[in-house]
């Protein structure tokens, strides 16, 4: 639930509703097993079953979220990591030529957008595992990508100010 | 859900100065990333958090949030 501000107008003025939120950290992996690459980004699918990483490696990867959470499943509270998450990957998209920055599933089919400081965005087909089609629409580097909710449109964000 | 905004002047007990510390001090503080924390999301259910962070790592989190499960 999202919720800004205070809908019937109690809360600010009694602090009736506080709210407590507590998060115990459940689990870890690393991208690599030896090098520290960092993680630019990652985006979650629609459907909540993948979750992909975006990576200064040049890769982008896909994995299944169930298959992440039963690996770490402990007791809150008790952290527990998976190392070496890279050869659990369902997928390693390799095609860029340097750090991708951003990620996004289609909320519609079984592609995955992705922007990287090559300045080019690259639209996957995860089916295959396979680029369908690289855009060079950019002369800097891709910061964000996004698409619609029909997915049929997909906007891409540069360090050069254009959309 | 939608999305509930008030406008600027909904009300006078948001716009003072107590209103706005209880509705925007933070409800929690998560320290696990060594770098920068690049990106966080929510899973659809809102029972998990990922973060992810220029160390190179992700963290997932259970999110325990009184309100939501009331």
């Amino acid at each position: 639930m999202t919720r800004l501000g205070a809908a019937d107008g109690r809360d600010a003025a009694s602090g009736a509703h506080r709210r407590s939120l507590r998060c115990h950290r459940t689990g870890t992996f690393f991208n690599t097993s030896r090098l520290t690459v960092g993680i630019n980004d990652i985006s979650l699918s629609s459907d909540g079953l993948y979750f992909s990483t975006a990576s200064d490696d040049g890769t982008a990867l896909v994995f299944a979220l169930d298959w992440v959470v039963r690996s770490v499943a402990v007791a809150p509270s008790h952290a527990a990591s998976v190392p070496g998450a890279n050869a659990s990957a369902l997928r390693t998209l390799v095609g860029h030529t340097a750090p991708v920055l951003s990620t996004a599933f289609c909320p519609r089919a079984n592609m995955l957008a992705t922007g990287s400081y090559d300045e080019s965005a690259i639209i996957w087909d995860l089916r295959r595992g396979k680029a369908l089609r690289t855009l060079p629409a950019h002369a800097e580097a891709i910061w964000s990508v996004g698409w619609d909710p029909e997915g049929a449109l997909v906007v891409t964000g540069s360090a050069d100010g254009l959309m | 859900m939608a999305i509930q905004l008030d406008t600027p002047d909904a009300g006078a007990s948001t716009s003072t100065s107590a209103g706005s510390k209880s509705l925007f001090e933070p409800l929690a503080t998560l320290n696990a990333h060594s770098r920068s924390v690049t990106a966080l999301r929510f899973s659809h259910d809102g029972s998990m958090l990922l973060s992810a962070g220029a160390d190179g790592y992700v963290h997932f989190w259970w999110v325990d949030d009184e309100a939501r499960r009331g």
